[in-house]
């Protein structure tokens, strides 16, 4: 800058610039750095949140179901990862968060389908808490307040592999027992990825299965099946003839004893499906 | 026959004192714990480039300070060094802001109206007269008005000298940036510190833990930390700078790590380190009577 600047106006300021200009230097910076920031990446919307000036109107947020479809929630990036079984429940109806601190895309309620929800954590980091969600598309997932959260721990997980047909059920990381199951038929596949137990349910209209456990994951090929919204399920099946083969809608069909015990496996509870 | 014997002795004595040489640190009770470095992580992504030692032998490496920093930082040749729980980082001729060409062009243009009205600031007589359209100026410029607010004539001239004395193409840069751990502790040196262009004596040397660059107000907006320090179980971990938006990690400059595992030790992995008490048994679910539909 050249020195015609330099007055005598500034000149008497350069005592009060010594004290201040640090401090003054660095707003500068920070300005710059969160405008560049902001201006390269959030939307408007998002950073209006993101200073949480407004209250979340949950009564114009989607609820996440099983009913529903978030296209707007961040996409599961570890879908073959287990985690340490840590697991939450929604102590009221929350909104859900695509990332920390920013708009809320949708809200989960306590209860799914009459059961207690409880979600899977796959993050947690400063005061936030990443889950999947039992919505369509699969592998969607939100960032949940800690805070709002009653957290456990589900010392079991079940692997199901597509491709050998075998459901395994692991407690702290040992077999508990593994069975062959009848999976997916080709042209109406099991979906691949991480997802869970979502509930616990006793249908009296579905009269193949004396209990259902419903997976937060739906048919990547039926839009819909039998009224319901395409819910992929653990559930039994009286012809036993068909463990060991591909022939179910999505669901996966488990022996008796199989479902005996997973029906003491907690929901929340990790369910990873792989082409093996 | 005597020579042989001499001979095997003394081999025998060299492979003893060999053997001792090799043995001694385990049976003197010293062992070796493992140390990292790295340059640069940009939102929480894996530090780029690092070096890593399992404690047996000094690592070294360096580089420069990754492209995807963007306008955040720019610059920089990093130098890297991990040995036996002693780590370093060091970055020279950094700028931080980096170089108002990658900025997008709104903020461009704000930037030089905020310029104009400075010069106003400096020029008016009486100078109050030119607070508004300073303030408006400030609005302006994306995410600026937010977060300045210069109520008074002389918060507005504190400002306006800094930024009208200042290089805007490097809003800061940092001679030299030293991160080093040491076991359990650590420092962050620093050397020939600008910021819009003006000389920072003031953070010049060693700086204290945490030391904060911007006012606590701007805190839930930005976070602009100097020797930020993590103790995770046996880890202790030094940030040379680290930079937050919005309470989210943005960027961490020349870090290191101490107090890793040596490769001896029974292997324990971050996450299960990092691990929390575990939470309570989740309960055992109690089947609802309810009708919905699933894929059979």
């Amino acid at each position: 800058m050249p020195d015609t600047h330099l007055t005598s106006k500034t000149d008497r300021l350069r005592s009060a610039v010594s004290r201040l200009s640090s401090g003054a230097a660095f707003v500068a910076i920070a300005a710059l750095l969160v405008a560049a920031l902001t201006s390269c990446g959030a939307s408007d919307e998002d950073e209006a949140s993101a200073r949480g000036a407004a209250p979340v109107d949950l009564s114009a947020l989607a609820a996440s179901t099983t009913e529903t479809k978030l296209p707007r929630a961040p996409k599961d990036t570890d879908p073959s990862e287990a985690t340490d079984g840590e697991v939450v429940h929604p102590l009221r109806t929350l909104p859900v968060y695509a990332a920390p601190d920013r708009r809320p895309f949708a809200k989960v309620a306590p209860k799914q389908m009459m059961n207690d929800t409880w979600l899977p954590v796959i993050d947690q980091r400063d005061g936030w808490t990443q889950v999947l969600l039992p919505s369509r598309p699969n592998g969607s997932t939100g960032w949940l307040r800690t805070a709002q959260l009653e957290q456990r721990r589900s010392p079991y997980l079940i692997r199901v592999h597509a491709g050998s047909r075998q459901l395994e059920l692991l407690r702290d990381g040992a077999e508990v027992g593994s069975w062959s199951v009848a999976v997916g038929a080709p042209e109406t596949p099991t979906p691949v990825g991480r997802t869970f137990l979502l509930a616990s349910i006793v249908d009296a209209d579905q009269g193949y299965s004396p209990l259902i456990l419903p997976l937060g994951s739906h048919s990547d090929t039926l839009d819909s099946y039998g009224g319901g919204p395409g819910t992929v399920a653990l559930h039994g099946w009286p012809d036993t003839s068909v463990f060991g083969t591909a022939v179910s809608h999505g669901c996966v069909r488990v022996p008796a004893d199989a479902l005996e015990q997973l029906s003491q496996v907690p929901l929340g509870t990790l369910v990873i499906v792989d082409q093996q | 026959m005597r020579t042989p014997n001499k001979a095997g002795v003394a081999g025998i004595a060299l492979a003893t004192a060999a053997l001792m040489i090799v043995t001694a640190p385990t049976a003197s009770g010293e062992h070796q714990s493992g140390s990292s470095a790295y340059g640069a992580s940009v939102g929480g992504s894996p530090g780029q480039p690092a070096v890593e030692s399992d404690g047996s032998q000094e690592q070294k490496g360096g580089g420069q300070v990754p492209a995807q920093l963007g306008p955040l930082a720019a610059g920089g040749g990093l130098t890297l060094s991990a040995g036996n729980d002693r780590a370093t980082a060091t970055i020279n001729d950094l700028t931080l802001g980096a170089e108002a060409a990658e900025l997008p062009q709104q903020l461009k243009d704000g930037l030089a109206q905020l310029t104009q009205a400075c010069t106003v600031v400096e020029q008016a007589a009486p100078a109050d007269q030119a607070l508004a359209p300073l303030n408006e100026a400030l609005n302006q410029v994306p995410g600026v008005g937010t977060v300045v607010d210069l109520p008074t004539i002389e918060a507005a001239t504190v400002f306006c000298t800094s930024l009208l004395d200042a290089d805007i193409l490097s809003l800061a840069k940092i001679g030299t940036l030293v991160t080093e751990c040491n076991d359990q502790s650590g420092t962050v040196t620093l050397s020939g510190v600008e910021t819009l262009g003006a000389p920072q004596p003031v953070l010049v040397g060693q700086v204290a833990p945490e030391t904060q660059l911007l006012p606590a107000q701007l805190a839930p907006v930005a976070k602009i930390t100097l020797n930020h320090q993590i103790r995770d179980g046996e880890n202790f971990t030094v940030q040379g700078l680290r930079i937050e938006v919005e309470g989210k990690e943005v960027a961490v400059l020349a870090s290191t790590t101490c107090g890793a595992a040596a490769p001896h030790a029974p292997e324990v992995k971050s996450e299960t380190a990092k691990k929390k008490p575990k939470s309570k048994p989740a309960p055992v679910p109690t089947p609802a009577q309810v009708s919905a539909p699933v894929t059979g």
